[in-house]
């Protein structure tokens, strides 16, 4: 069994959000000072940049999960996970398809870019990426499953996007084993997941200051569901990461 | 006005009845977040959304909301009308823009004050 430091939900310059100087090095490298041992990134409705950002973590010895926050139909945030690049990859292509066919206003809500590792300028995505797909909430979390991911509802407390006030109640029938909270605690309505904290970083500097710790045999998806059930051993906590990074 | 009139009279499509279209229309509420109707709808009250997922049910029946109107033309699911009518929500769709609808009910009330 193994302790890892993980932040499972980190923007890079691709999201119109996340500052330019959101390069897989910078990322990498951030998270290297806060000791993180697994990452994912998270970018608003693409994992076009999850593959590159895995190359740069493999080489400091920092696991990655490939990762997108879907935005649905309700408005809703939901961050979801794929063990490969692949399948990540896939799902992307497939939902870039029930993303409204408007295009991004880079002056209104900044740069959607996608770099190498060198921080060489690859992509500009033309359509706005921050925007609600075609895609109810649990239709997205029966299609993420159904691909072998996991569906993470992310900051639920949050106001606007979060869950709880887009839908004021958690759907019927939706397990969802994990959930990200801002707050120290989950809101009741979300009672039945377990609570995990990332950073929800869109610079540098904000790589791993909220942050998980599962006690898990390996950085998988599968071992993330038995740690949320706390099976054999198995476990999570949250933690603050140490601000504005060590040295 | 209770509900059965002013959806007759502004020309709603019908989604579920609801079990109370003889309750007396008090007033509005408009609004998508679920959390801020939670909070803020009160009873004998239309509520005009275009959130079309199936949680509208269940707030309809916490805040005792007289029933729904669908703006926009969005249309509930029939997954939804189903629950819809299990839980005697009245619910009821409309081609006219939020902000038309909210106008014309406004009107409609307020006719019936003076």
């Amino acid at each position: 069994m193994r302790d890892l430091r993980a932040d499972l939900h980190i923007h890079t310059c691709l999201s119109p959000c996340g500052e330019l100087t959101m390069s897989p090095r910078a990322i990498v490298e951030a998270a290297a000072r806060q000791r993180l041992d697994l990452i994912a990134i998270t970018d608003h409705n693409t994992a076009r940049m999850t593959g590159v950002v895995a190359q740069a973590a493999a080489r400091h010895g920092i696991a990655c999960l490939y990762g997108l926050e879907l935005q649905t139909q309700e408005d809703v945030h939901l961050l979801a996970y794929f063990d490969d690049a692949q399948t990540a990859q896939r799902f992307s292509e497939r939902i870039y398809d029930l993303l409204p066919n408007r295009d991004n206003v880079p002056e209104v809500f900044g740069d959607q870019i996608a770099v190498d590792e060198d921080e060489t300028i690859v992509h500009t995505e033309r359509r706005l990426l921050l925007n609600s797909l075609a895609l109810g909430f649990e239709d997205a979390v029966e299609w993420i499953s159904r691909e072998g991911g996991l569906a993470v509802p992310a900051h639920v407390d949050r106001v606007p996007y979060g869950l709880i006030a887009q839908l004021g109640i958690v759907p019927e029938g939706v397990g969802l084993p994990l959930a990200e909270a801002d707050g120290e605690r989950l809101p009741a309505a979300c009672a039945a997941s377990t609570l995990v904290w990332n950073s929800d970083a869109h610079r540098p500097d904000a790589v791993g200051r909220r942050l998980t710790v599962f006690r898990v045999l390996a950085p998988t998806i599968d071992e993330l569901r038995r740690a949320a059930r706390g099976e054999s051993g198995r476990g999570l906590c949250v933690l603050h990461g140490t601000s504005g990074g060590v040295g | 006005m209770n509900l059965r009139e002013l959806a007759a009279t502004l020309g709603w499509d019908v989604q579920s009845p609801g079990a109370e279209p003889e309750g007396h229309v008090l007033g509005g509420y408009c609004g998508d977040l679920l959390s801020h109707a939670l909070a803020n709808a009160k009873p004998g009250e239309i509520w005009i959304t275009i959130q079309h997922h199936a949680n509208i049910v269940a707030i309809a029946q916490v805040t005792g909301i007289a029933g729904v109107v669908l703006a926009g033309g969005a249309r509930a699911a029939d997954a939804v009308v189903e629950r819809a009518k299990e839980a005697g929500v009245a619910l009821y769709a409309s081609p006219d823009s939020a902000f038309v609808l909210c106008g014309k009910i406004h009107r409609a009330l307020a006719a019936e004050r003076r």
